[in-house]
């Protein structure tokens, strides 16, 4: 679904990616693991348009190349990004962070029915349709940020750190909340700090290093990995 | 109907006086309305850069200047109706309007206004030199406003005439604030990422916003020439650009009874400053900041600001 073919990215002088290959399948959930400032945001910032790097190399979705498209155009194909930080608009309510999600779409029934389903997906967000977002917990705005995202109706989620700053319980539910998203169809790729919780609910995984892919497979080999274990996930786990 | 009145006083009662007005004031009176309505077209349009888009621009004078210049060239040199005039200067105004916004759409803050402070001096110096055009220091004589063949000779005429178009012009902002374009610049402002991860075309409505505020400047640039009946280059400095954000901090960002107040406030101050002398500027410098210190929502917000002072007393 989702075909990087040697992507770079540079900032001024700056390599943030230097020759990245990843591929995401349909249906899948794939994970890239990194430490902060390996390149994770800045491939999502790629593959979305949206980063302020130069980039080169090929972008492929769905069979099409998309390298160089706009935002809007990227968003219209498919692709919905959940930032980093969440990013939500502070001054709005819950419903309206949601509907704004739908931007791009023009047929109300079907935004109206995928705003109840989001509810329905986010029990939480209904109790909570009219309340400003910026007075939501960290929980909550992320749940906000994803449904947001959702809205688009995408087939390729992209998710920037959706744990950061959360409690353990509470990543643990945002966790299963991607595995329920992905159960419903929509195929996922997961930026993560925290390996151990994404690798959980992934099939496979890439492992990022300044700007290199420099370890991929599927889950239950990395989280096997003796080097990855040290690395990423702490030393030996239990 | 009495609770549509009830909502919407406000603009009912600034109409209302909009009409009487102009009956009860001698001729200099008359001037004055005229001031205070080309003023609040500038005001209205900044409310769309900075309130909506949240840009800023310390250029301005540059968009009046071409909007003045532009309706009085078109009607002197080309013969063409007044209101054709004005027209012409606030599309002129609107294509500058596009090329101001490329700088908006790789910086922003500090170095976005000195972009456009940049570009109030190119204006207003290619108009200086342009003498064959603009008759240069010399300055260029414009004709009073005429429509279908009738000519405003005196201002209480253009008082009226001027009041429609504002009527229209704040009608049309409001329409444009609640349209898809309009919200899309709120969203935007408020988190640009977020905005474009959600498909919203930043450059586009960065452009959008820029011209349709120098559209109005234009239009505002245009009748003030027309009112003056003559155009100096002198006019057109960094100093008026400056008056015209202070207008707009003053009266309110975002509201248009704060755009009508600033508007309000620029023409009158000189009236009441003048007093001062030499020692003018610095008045209206303490005024800024006494007005940004404790007042940052501008006069607009000021009988809000009253009511919660008061409770918090008792």
């Amino acid at each position: 679904m989702l075909e990087c073919v040697d992507l770079t990215a540079r900032y001024g002088g700056i390599q943030a990616l230097a020759g990245v290959n990843l591929t995401v399948a349909a249906g899948e959930v794939v994970c890239l693991l990194g430490a902060n400032g390996a390149g994770k945001s800045t491939l999502l910032g790629a593959i979305t348009s949206s980063a302020p790097a130069r980039i080169g190399g090929v972008i492929r979705f769905q069979g099409q190349e998309i390298t160089g498209w706009s935002t809007e155009a990227i968003v219209r194909a498919g692709i919905a990004l959940v930032p980093e930080g969440r990013q939500l608009f502070p001054e709005l309510t819950v419903e309206e962070n949601l509907r704004m999600g739908a931007y791009l779409r023009r047929d109300r029934d079907a935004i109206a029915h995928d705003l109840e389903s989001m509810f329905e997906l986010f029990p939480r967000l209904r109790e909570r349709r009219g309340q400003i977002a910026a007075t939501l917990s960290g929980g909550e705005q992320q749940m906000v940020a994803i449904g947001r995202a959702l809205m688009s109706r995408p087939k390729l989620l992209l998710l920037d750190e959706p744990s950061l700053g959360l409690a353990p319980l509470l990543v643990r539910e945002i966790m299963s909340l991607i595995r329920t998203i992905n159960a419903k169809g929509t195929t996922v790729l997961l930026v993560e700090q925290n390996a151990h919780q994404a690798l959980q609910v992934s099939d496979r995984g890439y492992v990022i290093e300044k700007g290199r892919i420099v370890g991929a497979g599927s889950a239950a080999q990395l989280l096997s990995d003796p080097q990855i274990v040290n690395a990423y996930l702490g030393g030996a786990t239990t | 109907m009495t609770l549509w009145l009830r909502k919407n006083w406000i603009p009912v009662a600034l109409l209302a006086a909009g009409l009487v007005l102009p009956n009860l004031v001698e001729h200099y009176g008359n001037f004055i309305l005229a001031s205070i309505l080309v003023y609040s077209l500038v005001s209205l349009s900044l409310t769309i850069l900075i309130g909506f888009a949240g840009q800023i621009s310390i250029g301005h004078a540059g968009f009046w200047a071409l909007g003045a210049y532009g309706s009085a060239l078109v009607v002197t040199e080309l013969g063409a109706p007044f209101l054709v005039g004005v027209l012409v200067g606030g599309i002129v105004a609107a294509l500058f309007g596009a090329v101001v916004a490329l700088p908006a759409l790789r910086v922003q803050g500090h170095y976005l206004a000195i972009a456009t402070l940049g570009f109030a001096l190119f204006v207003q110096q290619v108009l200086f030199e342009w003498e064959s055009l603009t008759g240069g220091r010399q300055g260029l004589f414009v004709p009073r406003p005429e429509i279908f063949g009738y000519e405003l000779t005196d201002d209480y005429a253009y008082v009226y005439l001027m009041l429609v178009i504002v009527v229209l012009l704040t009608w049309m902002t409001e329409n444009f604030r609640r349209s898809h374009t309009g919200r899309a610049l709120m969203a935007l402002k408020m988190s640009t990422v977020a905005a474009e991860v959600a498909g919203i075309n930043r450059a586009r409505h960065i452009i959008i916003a820029f011209m349709l505020s120098a559209f109005y400047t234009g239009i505002s640039g245009a009748l003030y020439a027309h009112l003056i009946g003559f155009l100096s280059t002198e006019t057109f400095t960094f100093t008026t650009s400056l008056s015209f954000l202070t207008m707009a901090v003053i009266g309110g960002l975002g509201s248009y009874v704060g755009a009508l107040l600033g508007a309000i406030y620029l023409t009158m101050a000189p009236e009441v400053f003048r007093e001062f002398k030499d020692a003018q500027m610095v008045v209206y410098g303490l005024t800024l900041i006494l007005c940004m210190q404790f007042l940052p929502g501008g006069l607009a917000s000021l009988p809000e600001r009253l009511r919660s002072l008061r409770r918090r007393r008792t």
